[in-house]
């Protein structure tokens, strides 16, 4: 029997989109509304006390403002898939009349097999078999899709590698008073904060296995000096933050750095053991490093909230 | 009373215009949290990380009208202290007023 049962609610899945916009709205609206009470508030209420207030209703309005693009995102994303799994399911739909119109005997949920049917109707069941492969790889793809928007939501520095060499990195940096915090809250990301010692970062080898050949110092270089970008640039943003010491800043720097750098050369490692040509591998690097440098925002964020 | 105080720091404070900003505040702490109970999805083969994502994006949400509501109880706080001090500021200035006239 081959399947032609497509999960999922696409009808459950624009209603939760729905809702969702419902929230984006109401946060989208109390930053303005936020926005317009921090104004408001700057000539009612001066000195330390009201700078604390609008600092505090800054960093609400922000969050607000963040969330909202966020559950945006969900809800345009959630509404594409309940119109991909529609898709789907008028392929299988399609794929069933191909073989209903040959007199194939369908069931209720599924085709059958090959074996058995009258040699006139093997034509008609190929087509619909190729049809349903199809829409399975259009169900995959949609799910590819959400998942990915999904993982925005729910990643987890424990879950990435990344986080394990960013700390990795800074840690040699704690020793000197004004960073200590910084990398304290880093460190309380992975699990077992406070205990000596880090896990190994389970990336694969970077050199490849006999015989397959090397990578070439140009593209290593070319990641390293993207390390050395995205160290320089974190560093250049982080010079609008009030109240952080130089060394906090290259702490930052440094993490931005080795979230990219790990990006790049894990990726590269990747690629080549998989067997991706030299052409290729560069091109992995840069998707990993990319990839790293996001990471990076991600786990500067979750050290910020802290 | 005297609507703001305005000494040799900047500080200025304006009770009459500060007063409703708590109440504000909890208003939109109030629209939030109404909107924050999301229907996770049967969205297939995903539907369970569907849900882990539509809880944290509820709980992000709650924890945002947390803050409304924290940052209101610290208003109140002010309005609460600049209150207490305002009687004290003023009886002082008044009696120090009035001995100088003495």
């Amino acid at each position: 029997m081959i399947s032609l049962v497509v999960d999922g609610s696409p009808s459950g899945c624009r209603d939760a989109a729905r809702d969702l916009r419902t929230l984006r709205t109401s946060l989208a609206t109390l930053a303005d509304q936020l926005a317009a009470v921090r104004a408001g508030s700057s000539p009612a209420w001066t000195g330390l006390a009201g700078e604390r207030f609008r600092t505090r209703t800054g960093s609400v309005i922000a969050a607000a403002d963040e969330q909202a693009e966020v559950v945006g995102t969900v809800a345009a994303a959630l509404d594409a898939l309940a119109d991909r799994l529609d898709g789907v399911r008028a392929a299988m739909t399609a794929a069933r009349m191909t073989a209903i119109g040959a007199g194939i005997p369908v069931g209720s949920d599924g085709l059958p097999g090959a074996a058995g049917l009258p040699p006139d109707q093997l034509e008609a069941h190929a087509r619909a078999l190729a049809a349903v492969g199809h829409a399975r790889d259009r169900e995959a793809e949609a799910q590819r899709q959400w998942t990915a928007v999904l993982a925005r939501v729910t990643w987890q520095p424990t879950d990435d590698p990344r986080v394990l060499g960013a700390t990795a990195t800074v840690r040699g940096l704690g020793v000197a008073e004004g960073v200590r915090p910084f990398v304290d809250r880093l460190e309380g990301l992975l699990p077992g904060s406070g205990s000596p010692g880090l896990p190994s970062v389970p990336l694969p080898p970077l050199l490849p296995p006999p015989g397959r050949g090397g990578v070439g110092p140009g593209v290593v270089f070319r990641q390293l000096r993207r390390m050395q970008e995205e160290e320089w640039r974190q560093m250049d943003d982080d010079t609008d933050l009030d109240g952080l010491t130089l060394t906090e800043r290259l702490a930052r720097g440094m993490v931005m750095g080795t979230a990219t750098g790990v990006g790049a050369f894990g990726a590269i490692a990747l690629c080549m053991r998989v067997g991706a040509t030299r052409k290729a591998v560069p091109v992995c690097g840069d998707v990993g490093a990319a990839a790293g440098a996001k990471a990076g925002d991600l786990i500067l964020r979750a050290v910020d909230d802290r | 009373m005297v609507p703001s105080v305005r000494g040799m720091s900047e500080f200025q404070f304006d009770p009459d215009a500060i007063a409703p900003l708590p109440a504000g505040l909890r208003a939109q702490q109030a629209a939030l949290l109404a909107v924050t109970t999301l229907p996770s999805p049967d969205t297939g083969g995903s539907t369970a990380a569907t849900a882990e994502a539509v809880r944290r994006l509820s709980a992000a949400a709650t924890s945002l009208a947390g803050r409304l509501d924290s940052l209101a109880d610290d208003v109140d706080e002010c309005l609460t202290v600049y209150a207490e001090v305002d009687d004290d500021v003023f009886q002082a200035l008044e009696l120090r007023m009035a001995g100088a006239l003495s």
